[in-house]
C-alpha cells in the first residue's frame, strides 16, 4: 500500500511540473511564425500592371507545416500565398476576399476559411499534457485550439489600402476538388480611391 | 481495498476539478445575446465640415471567419445591420453633416457611380458612407505561456474599411481603414453580461477615429 501511494505521489509531481512547462506545441509554434515577405515585383512569375505587381504561389507541403502546422493540400484544401505592391503613385483598395481562380469560362470562389479552421483546431494534439491532471490537459487543449483560430485570423488575406511603396502579403484558400486542371489564373480585384473605378489583375497559378 | 478506495476519490476529485473548468465560447443564439448599441457621448461636437445629407447603408460583411468559431449569433442584431445602426447613431451625433439618415439596405457588391446615384435618388441624399466590415471577432489568449495558468485574455478586433462618396460628381471623399482593439480579463468563458463591455470600447474607439479622419482628411468641397 505504501509503495503504490508513494508511486503515486512520484507521479503526481512529475506531471505537474510538466504542467508548468511552456506551450512549445507546434501550433503555438505556427502561430507566432511570420509571413515571409517580399516586394511582390521582385517575386517569379509577378505580373504588374497599372503599376501593381501581385505574385501568387502554391504554398509547399514543408511551408504550410511551418505556418499552420499542419498540411492543408492532404486535407483537400488549396492555399496560395498571396504578394501585392503598390508601385503607382496613388492609394488602391485591395478587395482581397473577391479574389477567384480563373480557368476559361470557369471561375472558383475562394472556400470557406471557417470551415478549413474549425478541421485542424479538431486535429490538435494534446500530447505535451498526456497524462497531466484534466484541468491541465484541458488547458492545453484550448491553448492550441486558440492558437489554430489566431493563426489563420492573423495569416489570411485581408481587404485593405495599399498606398504607394506598399505591400501586402497574405493566404487565400481554395478547395482541391473545383481546382481546375490546365492554365489558370488568380484574378485579384481593386478600387481606385478618387475616383469611383473598379479593376482586375490576372496572376498565374501553377 | 483501501489502495481502490484511494485511487476512487482521487479519480472523483480530477472529475470534479475538469467539471469546473469553464466552457468556451458560445453563441447566444438568434435575438438571444445583448444588443450591440449603447448611447454615444453626448455633449461633444465636431464643427460641420459637409452641409449635405448623408446616407448611411448597411455594411457589407467582407470577414473571412465568423465572430468565434464559426458562429455569429452573439449579439441580438446581426453583426453587420448592428455596426451599420451604431455607425450611423455615432454619425448623427457627430455633427460633420447637415443631415444623417439610415439606408437600411445593404451597399451593392461592386460600387459604381450608376448604382450609387440610383441609390441616392430613392433615398434624397447629397453623399453616400458605406463601410465593408474587415474583421469583427473575438479571439482569446492564454495569460503567459505556461500551461497550468488559467487566466484569459478575451480580444474583440474590429476593422472597417469605409468610404464616403459624393454621388453627384463621383467622388471618393474620404477613405480609409480604421481599426481598433479591445480586450477583458476572463477565466476563458464568456457570458453575456461581458459582452458589452468587450466590444464597446472596441467600437467606441473606432468610430471617434473616424469621425476625427473624416473632419481632418476629408476632401473640402466647393459649391
Amino acid at each position: 500500500m505504501k509503495n503504490k501511494l508513494f508511486i503515486l505521489v512520484i507521479l503526481v509531481l512529475s506531471l505537474s511540473a510538466c504542467a508548468t512547462s511552456p506551450d512549445r506545441t507546434k501550433q503555438a509554434l505556427a502561430k507566432d511564425r511570420e509571413l515571409p515577405f517580399r516586394d511582390a515585383s521582385m517575386m517569379e512569375n509577378s505580373v504588374t500592371k497599372y503599376g501593381i505587381s501581385i505574385a501568387a504561389t502554391r504554398v509547399e507541403k514543408s511551408m504550410q507545416k511551418e505556418m499552420f502546422a499542419s498540411n492543408l493540400e492532404s486535407n483537400g484544401y488549396i492555399s496560395l500565398l498571396v504578394t501585392v505592391t503598390n508601385n503607382a503613385p496613388q492609394k488602391v483598395l485591395v478587395r482581397a476576399h473577391e479574389s477567384l481562380i480563373v480557368s476559361g469560362d470557369l471561375q472558383v470562389p475562394q472556400t470557406d476559411a471557417d470551415r478549413i479552421k474549425k478541421k485542424f483546431r479538431g486535429k490538435a494534439s494534446v500530447g505535451p499534457a498526456l497524462g497531466a491532471p484534466p484541468p491541465v490537459y484541458e488547458n492545453l487543449k484550448k491553448m492550441m485550439k486558440d492558437a489554430v483560430n489566431t493563426t489563420f485570423f492573423k495569416k489570411s488575406l485581408r481587404e485593405g489600402i495599399l498606398h504607394p511603396g506598399q505591400s501586402v502579403s497574405g493566404f487565400v484558400f481554395f478547395d482541391k476538388t473545383s481546382w481546375p486542371v490546365g492554365e489558370k489564373n488568380l484574378r485579384v480585384v481593386f478600387q481606385t480611391l478618387r475616383k469611383l473605378n473598379n479593376f482586375e489583375i490576372d496572376v498565374p497559378v501553377e | 481495498m483501501k489502495s481502490t478506495i484511494v485511487l476512487l476519490l482521487i479519480a472523483l476529485g480530477t472529475l470534479v476539478l475538469s467539471g469546473c473548468l469553464p466552457a468556451n465560447p458560445k453563441a447566444f443564439g438568434i435575438g438571444n445575446g445583448p444588443s450591440m448599441m449603447y448611447q454615444p457621448a453626448f455633449g461633444q461636437r465636431l464643427q460641420q465640415k459637409y452641409p449635405l445629407k448623408v446616407g448611411i447603408m448597411v455594411a457589407r460583411d467582407t470577414r473571412p471567419y465568423d465572430f468565434y468559431d464559426e458562429e455569429d449569433d452573439f449579439f441580438k442584431e446581426s453583426i453587420p445591420e448592428g455596426f451599420s445602426r451604431m455607425m450611423f447613431q455615432e454619425f448623427k451625433n457627430s455633427g460633420l453633416f447637415a443631415e444623417t439618415v439610415f439606408i437600411n439596405e445593404p451597399a451593392p457588391k461592386v460600387l459604381d457611380a450608376k448604382a450609387l446615384k440610383l441609390i441616392a435618388s430613392e433615398h434624397n441624399v447629397d453623399m453616400i458612407l458605406v463601410g465593408d466590415l474587415i474583421d469583427f471577432n473575438l479571439l482569446r489568449e492564454k495569460e503567459g505561456n505556461v500551461i497550468s495558468v488559467f487566466t484569459y485574455n478575451l480580444i474583440f478586433n474590429v476593422k472597417t474599411f469605409s468610404q464616403l462618396i459624393h454621388v453627384q460628381s463621383g467622388t471618393v471623399v474620404w477613405a480609409d481603414v480604421v481599426e481598433r482593439e479591445s480586450r477583458i480579463l476572463t477565466d476563458g468563458s464568456l457570458k453575456k453580461g461581458e459582452l458589452n463591455p468587450l466590444v464597446t470600447p472596441g467600437l467606441k474607439g473606432l468610430f471617434n477615429d473616424m469621425r476625427e479622419l473624416i473632419s481632418t482628411a476629408g476632401l473640402n468641397m466647393k459649391r
